[in-house]
């Protein structure tokens, strides 16, 4: 073999291999492998902040984009529509299908434009898109309250908006709840009003035969002076429940039910903690309860009048059948006794004529007026620009390395796999920490959402969450060969996601298949437990379902991706 | 160290299968320490998919191969630390300049800051880079992100250095430049693998070529040797002030040419005998005939022409 000539001049500096290189290393060059590197984890997270920092377009986009979503956010998803287009066609002609008429002239949700003749009349305008939701108010349904069934308000909303529907159907339930407790507070004031005549009549009758035979000594009259004492101490004691119940029900009337805390009834399962707080603080619900207890309170006050009056009536008999007494007293108390007896068993009809649940707390969905509050949406919005974030944002991270080629280099260098996967998945997760710590904070800052529970409870639920977001994104790059690869692959997570995180489109309104699909999304877990800080000052030990979730899903994501991470390049 | 062998590479019936396609077919190959050694051959011959397994960074579907006397398989971490590569794309940071790029890699390395640093300044020095050793490398030349490139793969002083196909897309300098720094680090000692699919810079600068085709090493020696060996004729291309078919054919009688060529107003003739016999024969001819010479030369065949002739395919098919 005839080497060419070997050039004359020294090895320039540097250059020459150095022969005391082993793989034991030498001088500074420690080409030892470890299984992490905590060093090396650093080298690669501080080199990709280099790459972002240095591409500006990138960095401002990463910083622009949460603020954007935000804002829009805030100012259009947040609020339940008002001036609804809506028409009545009123079947019933009562007193109380006229109420029912006038609230909704009133009331600012909707806008009402008609007053149709029939229900087909409603549906074409519906059809012509000319109003929203059509009200019903069926015949028989003034009857029905009198007589003490619960009467059923019809609705047909245009369903070709689901976000409108959904929103509409449920102002109306909240709006239907405001009617049905003010009907409620007219009748227990007319009950309150009998149990005061009734009281005034036997406190009469009491006071003409104590008067009429105080020298006689009768024991009639002890039995007398019992009966009236007892009735008009359950009288006093049912006027003063009752008017403190009409006090609650007029408060609910006077402002929104905390829809906020109704939603969180239904999806507690993923929330113990929700539902305890729920149990302990939600209004309605325990002014809905206070309610049934309060009829139930009537029943048994009822009961005992009713007896009194019985005992005092028998008594004014006895006495009347006893020889030489005065007739025109005796008469007197009798028709007392009697009207008494008249308005007890008016008590007991208006009673007996209340359904025990007038309200059905179970029908209202969590979209209605309550919902306006960008407080509700954040932690949605939070959960899904995290995942979007982490998700979309992978794709450089692995399968953009490898279709460059540095990969490659990284490859040739003792760094091991773990090594890898740590300092990049590290890297992101920081990155979308920061970026969803600034999203709050713009939320505090432009839309006043105050965050209840502790900026460190959320800190860690969303370290918690990026980890796992980020180990989604980082399976997807893995298994990528090109950043196009990736984003096509990522796009199949994503949209889903998106229309699963109650953020675009109610959950509620969606089939129950997927409405199962999006209670167990990370998403999800993530959506209630953000919640639970921002609105309900959860403490993480109030979340550790969500918290034992999120972390299964951060560690199954970055083991998944571990295992899947080859070192092979094609 | 003490050397464990003469040879840089040693490999046998190295095989490797993507599927059922066969990209690189039984390589076997000796590569001694301090040699330039080249690889020729079309895109697709395997050439890369070779440089990928002796680098590690795939794993061969069937035979072994010893690197810097290591076990590719068994012992792929010691070969790692031996061997220095400069791939085919930049595989690099764009974004960061030559300084933060080689700071990455010598970190990844696990350098101590201070050699990390001196190693940095002391081979953009080499690949005459550090004037720009802080400049963002996005607006870098090919050539200049080809060096960056070659001191990355040289940042821990590595025994064996591959070079795939560096200059390609390059432009004249760049691709001399790069060829230089190539033959000064090979002077300095260190071994070279270098793949090409240019026939004249494999000629220029490689002292040994492996012709590959097809995932096989069809021919392998200096430039040479290959030529003398699978080269064909030499070709006596003649320019005359009167020419034609007949002409063409009288002078390949006279000469004993194996073949002629009449194209352009040009008589090529392929010698098989001694050019310097021919050209004693023609010059009287054409005298005689009152023919003027306007250009007359014999060349060597080229590695082209070798290429040609052992794959019967032209070599940019």
């Amino acid at each position: 073999m005839a080497p060419k000539g070997k050039a004359e001049h020294s090895a320039p500096a540097g250059i020459s291999p150095s022969r005391a290189a082993g793989a034991s290393g030498h001088e500074g060059n420690g080409s030892v492998e470890r299984l992490l590197d905590v060093s090396k984890v650093f080298a690669i997270v501080k080199k990709n902040w280099m790459v972002l920092k240095s591409d500006k377009v990138r960095l401002t986009m990463l910083a622009i984009f949460p603020i954007i979503m935000i804002v829009i956010f805030g100012y259009t998803a947040g609020e339940a529509p008002k001036h609804v287009a809506a028409a009545i066609v009123d079947y019933d002609q009562s007193f109380y299908s006229q109420q029912v008429m006038s609230a909704l002239y009133s009331s600012n949700l909707f806008s009402i434009g008609h007053v149709l003749g029939s229900q087909d009349e409603g549906k074409a305008m519906i059809d012509r898109g000319e109003i929203k939701i059509l009200f019903i108010i069926p015949p028989g349904f003034g009857a029905d309250i009198e007589s003490g069934h619960t009467a059923t308000l019809s609705i047909i909303v245009d369903e070709s908006d689901p976000t409108v529907a959904a929103t509409t159907r449920a102002s109306t339930n909240a709006f239907v709840q405001q009617i049905s407790n003010s009907i409620a507070a007219v009748n227990l004031q007319r009950i309150s009003a009998q149990a005061g005549l009734a009281n005034s009549y036997l406190s009469s009758a009491s006071r003409t035969l104590s008067g009429a035979y105080s020298k006689s000594g009768a024991s009639e009259l002890d039995m007398i002076g019992y009966a009236y004492t007892d009735a008009s101490h359950v009288a006093s004691q049912t006027a003063s429940t009752m008017s403190s119940t009409i006090r609650t029900l007029k408060n609910n009337m006077g402002e929104p039910i905390d829809q906020n805390a109704i939603a969180d009834s239904f999806n507690y399962a993923s929330s113990p903690g929700a539902a305890l707080y729920l149990l302990a603080s939600g209004d309605s619900q325990a002014a809905a309860l206070q309610q049934i207890g309060m009829y139930q309170a009537i029943q048994g006050s009822n009961a005992r009048l009713a007896k009194d009056n019985a005992q005092m009536y028998g008594a004014a008999m006895s006495l009347a059948s006893k020889s030489g007494q005065d007739k025109a007293a005796m008469a007197s108390a009798a028709g007392l006794v009697g009207s008494a007896s008249g308005a007890v068993a008016q008590i007991q009809s208006a009673t007996a004529s209340i359904p025990p649940t007038l309200i059905s707390v179970e029908n209202i969905e969590p979209y209605g007026t309550g919902r306006a509050g960008i407080d509700f949406l954040i932690p949605n919005i939070l959960a899904l620009i995290i995942f979007q974030g982490a998700v979309m944002g992978l794709g450089r991270a692995v399968a953009g390395e490898r279709q460059d080629g540095s990969l490659t280099r990284v490859f040739l260098t003792p760094t091991s796999n773990v090594t890898i996967i740590t300092g990049t998945l590290l890297f992101y997760m920081l990155l979308e920490t920061v970026r969803s710590s600034a999203i709050v904070f713009v939320a505090m800052l432009l839309f006043g959402v105050a965050v209840k529970g502790s900026l460190l409870a959320v800190l860690v639920m969303i370290t918690i969450y990026s980890a796992g977001c980020t180990g989604l994104g980082m399976i997807l790059s893995v298994l990528s060969k090109s950043q196009e690869q990736y984003q096509s692959i990522a796009m199949l997570f994503s949209l889903p996601v998106m229309f699963l995180s109650g953020v675009f489109l109610p959950i509620e309104t969606m089939p129950a298949a997927l409405k199962g699909v999006a209670q167990v999304l990370p998403v999800t877990y993530m959506s209630d437990a953000m919640r639970g800080i921002i609105i309900k000052s959860f403490g993480l030990d109030m979340l550790i379902p969500d918290i034992v979730f999120l972390s299964i899903f951060a560690l199954a994501t970055i083991g998944i991706s571990l295992l899947l991470f080859k070192r092979e390049l094609i | 160290m003490t050397d464990k062998t003469e040879y840089a590479i040693e490999c046998s019936g190295l095989v490797k299968k993507f599927g059922s396609f066969t990209a690189v077919n039984s390589l076997d190959l000796r590569v001694k320490k301090g040699e330039l050694f080249g690889f020729l051959g079309p895109n697709g011959a395997g050439k890369t998919t070779t440089i990928k397994m002796l680098t590690t960074l795939l794993t061969p579907t069937a035979g072994c191969a010893k690197v810097a006397g290591y076990d590719l398989a068994e012992e792929s971490a010691f070969v790692r630390a031996k061997i220095g590569v400069v791939p085919q794309e930049f595989a690099l940071f764009e974004e960061l300049s030559p300084a933060e790029n080689l700071w990455y890699i010598g970190e990844l390395f696990g350098m101590k800051k201070d050699y990390l640093k001196k190693r940095t300044e002391e081979l953009l020095r080499t690949v005459n880079l550090y004037e720009k050793k802080d400049v963002r490398s996005e607006g870098f030349s090919g050539g200049m992100k080809q060096r960056l490139s070659v001191a990355a793969g040289l940042m821990h002083t590595p025994d064996i250095l591959f070079m795939d196909e560096p200059t390609t897309g390059l432009d004249p300098q760049s691709r001399i430049a790069l060829r230089e720094l190539t033959q000064r680090l090979n002077a300095s000692g260190m071994t070279v693998i270098y793949t090409t699919h240019d026939m004249e810079e494999a000629d220029k600068l490689c002292e040994r070529i492996a012709v590959m085709d097809k995932g096989r090493v069809i021919a392998l020696g200096t430039g040479q040797e290959l030529k003398r060996t699978h080269g064909g004729y030499q070709r006596m291309t003649l320019s005359l002030s009167r020419h034609d078919e007949s002409l063409a054919r009288e002078l390949s009688k006279l000469v004993g040419a194996k073949e002629h060529l009449y194209r352009d107003g040009r008589i090529d003739l392929f010698l098989s005998g001694d050019p310097s016999e021919a050209v004693r024969a023609v010059i009287p001819f054409l005298s005689k005939k009152k023919i003027d010479i306007h250009d007359m030369n014999v060349r060597e065949p080229t590695l082209e022409e070798v290429f040609i002739n052992l794959t019967k395919k032209d070599v940019r098919d």
